[in-house]
This record gives C-alpha cells, structure tokens and sequence, in this order.
C-alpha cells in the first residue's frame, strides 16, 4: 500500500518530465535521426542554455518563483558584445570583457528588479515577466536611439544607415564559438565544447557552495518562510533583492557564453526569448516555482532541447509538413509550463486550505476540552 | 567593519577594472596595410618581392604579389610576429628562404603601413 503511495507520489510530482520523455521517445524513431546526431545537438544545446536556466536557481531558492526579469540580465550581456563589437575586442578577450561590462549594468538592473519585486510580494513572477516586457522597451529606446547618437558607439558595420541606433542583426564572428573551441575535443567523431562545460561546472559548484554560505542559509530561509525568518533578524528584502542581483548577473553572463555559441545577436530580440525558453527547460526538468535542483536544470535542459530538434522532423515525416511537428512541440512545451505553474498554484491552495483544516480542528478540540 | 567592507568592494572594482583594461589591451583586434611594393628610405632602396606569403601571429596565411597592398589584422597591442615565406613558381615557400619580422603596431606609424620587403630585410631567419 505504502510503495504504491510512493509511486503515485513518484509520478505526480514528475509528471512533466515523464510525459517528456515519452513524447521524445516515440518521436526519436519518427525524426530518423541518427544517435551521433541527436548527441552532438544535445551537447551542443546543453553547453549553450545551461548556464542561463542554472541563474534561475538562486531566486528559487529565496522563494521569488521563477525569474522572469532574468531577461534584463540578457539585455546586459547584449549590451556589453555591442561594445565589444564596436571596440573590435574579439576572442576570449572580448567575451571576458563583454562579461565586464555587463556585470555593473546587470546589477543595476536586479537591483530595480529585486526592489519592484519586493513591493510586489507574493506575485514575483507576473511582475517580473511585465517588469521584462517594461524594461524591453526601455533597451529598445536607448539601444535604438541613444546608441551612435548618446553613446558612443563608431563603427559603421553595427550603426544604422542614418547615423544612430544599432542595427538588427550583428554578426559575432570574432566571438563566434571562442569559449566553445577553447579546449577542442572529439569523441567518436561528436565534439566536446570542454571549456564552457568547465564554466557550467564551475557555476553548479559555486550554487553548491553557495546554499551553505549564511547568505545563502537565510535565502533558503527567506525562501521557506518570510515571517518566520525576519523575526529570526534575516533581512528578508535585502536578501531577496541580492538574490534577484546574482540571477540577473548569472543571465547576462549566461546570454553571453549563450551567443558566442550563435555567433548572430538579434539585438531586439535575441533577449525576449531566454527568460521563457530558461524557465521552461527548468520546468519540464522536473522543478517547480518552489523547488528546483541542478539535476533539473540538465535534465530539463536536455528534454525541452530533444523536443525542440525532434518534433519538427518527427512532424514532417508523419505528417508531410514539419511546421505540424513545430506546432506540437509549441503546444506541449508552453502547455507544459501552463500545467505546472497552474499544478503548482494548486498545490499552494490545497496546502493553505489543510493548514486552514488543521488550525480549525485545533480550535474546535481546544473549544472541546 | 564598514571599512574593512569598502576597501574589500573598492579592491573588487579595482581588479574589474583592470582586469577589463588588460582584456582590452590584449584582444583589440587593430587593421593594418601590408604592402608588397618598392621601399625607399635615404640610400636605402628594395624593390618590390614576387611572391610571398604572409603569416601574422600563426593566424591566416595571405598571399601577396608584387605591387599588392592588402590589409590585415593583428590583435594586441604587444609585439606581433609576422612570418614571411617566398613562394616559388607553383606558390610553395620556398625552404630556408623564410623570414620573422617582429614589430610592434605604434611603429607602423599613423597610417599603419607595413612595407614586405622592409619587413623581410629587417627580419630574421626562421630556424
């Protein structure tokens, strides 16, 4: 009776990752691609976005749900490869200063971030997500009209024709894959990106290092109970604004190791999309808005990226037209955050009700007696 | 302890800093002319090479003919190391006819011209 409770437990509280997997596994066979194929683009797509939804982790653990603003980190790190870019700094040289330069701009960012979001307590995440779509507008306005004109940016090859504001697309060539190519390796004909890896790994020990810190105790503690740990004397807003801090830095700098890797910046776009794509990778990994490990991160990294290869192949074989198997994916991977952001909505409710249950049967014993 | 938390953020900031500069300084990427044609200064005259081909830092090799100009990269600002081969007939260097010329950009000067058989005469044999 007890293991068949576990197992109930087991599949409820994996249900998302579970009906990942067995989406891609039927749809491997469907794509025909090979083994050798399917490998090197899920490590390819696993040393790219890793380090992005991994910056996710932190605000988690403070109990501020899933980071939407973690797009103001990307706008960031855009900001410092278009300096990098007009400076003509290429190489690893210029990805490392790119991060430099991001970092003070991310950190301004997550402070206004971390400081709107603690007015906002207890709806972090669509403030968040509304504060990304906000401060889009402001990139877009400075980056559109102050960039050649305000700021001064030279080279013509990233300017308008007009004279100011940077054009859409910019070519990262002189970054392209720098990181990536660092360390080379091949095995069996797949090639090992070893040092972003290194950089991955390095970070997940840093999170690992990070939660026994006493900034990162008094998160987890901000994260379980926010009464309870300010009248333990934590500083509850300042340490959610810190967390919110070392997201958006992470993001930027996460975005940067992420377009070394595309070697193209969509300077108005390529940043609205890595907040949702983070996030959904994080949740069909397994965690939730309040629980999420660095086991998630890879396993969410690597299903959502195996969806995202294989159903528009899958689609077109099955069906004849692969932006069939492209609709699909779009509908289960967002339907799939729908499910668990509303699983999760669920669960609180049901918590807050048996806690409610509990202190009113209490009550009505203490009445008995 | 205030203090001793302003010094640690000042020292933060410093090796940011530094750190940006040294990453400027060693990864900007700066054009320059390379030029294959005749080099005159004072007495001194060299006419242009036939063939050679052009090694900046162990980066691309480029070819140039007599009387080519052409534009290249070198990134850093420290001393750069161009390598230049001879080719022969068929556009193979030609063994022990190759020179390392070693400069520095702010020698080029203000239109960063690098003249090849300067470059050559000046340069030392590879071993």
């Amino acid at each position: 009776m007890n293991s068949s409770k576990n197992l109930k437990m087991f599949l409820i509280r994996n249900a998302v990752p579970i009906v990942f997997i067995l989406v891609s596994a039927a749809a491997i066979p469907f794509s025909q691609f090979s083994a050798d194929y399917l490998i090197q683009e899920m490590l390819v797509r696993l040393s790219r976005n890793s380090f992005l939804v991994l910056s996710l982790l932190v605000p988690i653990m403070a109990g501020m749900g899933l980071n939407f603003g973690m797009v103001l980190g990307a706008m960031a790190g855009q900001i410092g490869l278009i300096f990098v870019s007009d400076w003509n700094v290429v190489g690893l040289h210029g990805l490392v200063l790119a991060a430099i330069i991001a970092t003070p701009l991310a950190i301004v960012f997550g402070w206004i971030c971390g400081v709107v979001l603690n007015k906002a307590r207890g709806r972090e995440m669509v403030t968040s997500y509304i504060l990304g779509f906000f401060m889009n507008g402001v990139y877009q306005l400075v980056v559109l009209y102050g960039f050649g004109a305000v700021v001064p940016i030279s080279s013509p090859k990233l300017l308008l024709s007009r004279g100011y504001g940077i054009r859409n697309t910019l070519n990262l060539d002189t970054l392209r894959r720098c990181l990536d190519d660092l360390v080379r390796c091949e095995i069996a004909g797949i090639q090992i990106p070893l040092a972003t890896f290194a950089v991955i790994g390095v970070f997940c020990l840093f999170i690992l290092w990070f939660r026994r810190t006493k900034l990162g105790q008094d998160m987890r503690a901000t994260g379980q109970d926010m009464a309870v740990a300010e009248s333990a004397g934590i500083p509850v807003l300042h340490t959610r604004v810190i967390s919110i801090v070392i997201s958006t830095v992470l993001a930027s700098y996460g975005q940067i190791i992420f377009l070394q890797n595309v070697g193209t910046l969509n300077t108005y776009n390529s940043h609205e999309q890595a907040g949702v794509f983070a996030i959904a990778s994080l949740l069909v990994g397994g965690a939730s808005v309040s629980r999420a490990s660095i086991l998630n991160v890879f396993v969410g990294v690597i299903l959502f990226h195996l969806m995202f290869v294989v159903s528009p192949m899958a689609g077109k074989y099955l069906t004849g037209d692969a932006q069939i198997g492209e609709f699909f994916r779009v509908f289960v991977s967002y339907g799939i955050i729908s499910l668990a952001l509303v699983l999760h909505a669920w669960r609180r409710h049901a918590d807050r009700e048996a806690a409610r249950a509990h202190f009113r049967g209490q009550n009505s014993d203490k009445e008995a007696k | 302890m205030k203090t001793r938390r302003f010094l640690v953020d000042l020292a933060l900031m410093a090796a940011f800093v530094l750190l940006g500069w040294y990453c400027y300084d060693r990864g900007k990427a700066y054009d320059f002319i390379v030029q294959n044609t005749a080099y005159a200064a004072g007495a001194e005259k060299l006419s242009g090479m036939e063939a050679v081909q052009l090694t900046v830092d162990g980066g691309a090799p480029k070819t140039l003919y007599d009387g080519d100009i052409d534009q290249t990269v070198a990134v850093g600002s420290g001393t750069h190391e161009l390598r230049i081969d001879v080719l022969d007939l068929d556009d193979r260097p030609v063994p022990g006819q190759s020179r390392v010329f070693r400069f520095r950009l702010r020698e080029l000067g203000e239109k960063m011209t690098l003249n090849i058989p300067f470059a050559y005469k000046s340069g030392a044999d590879v071993k």
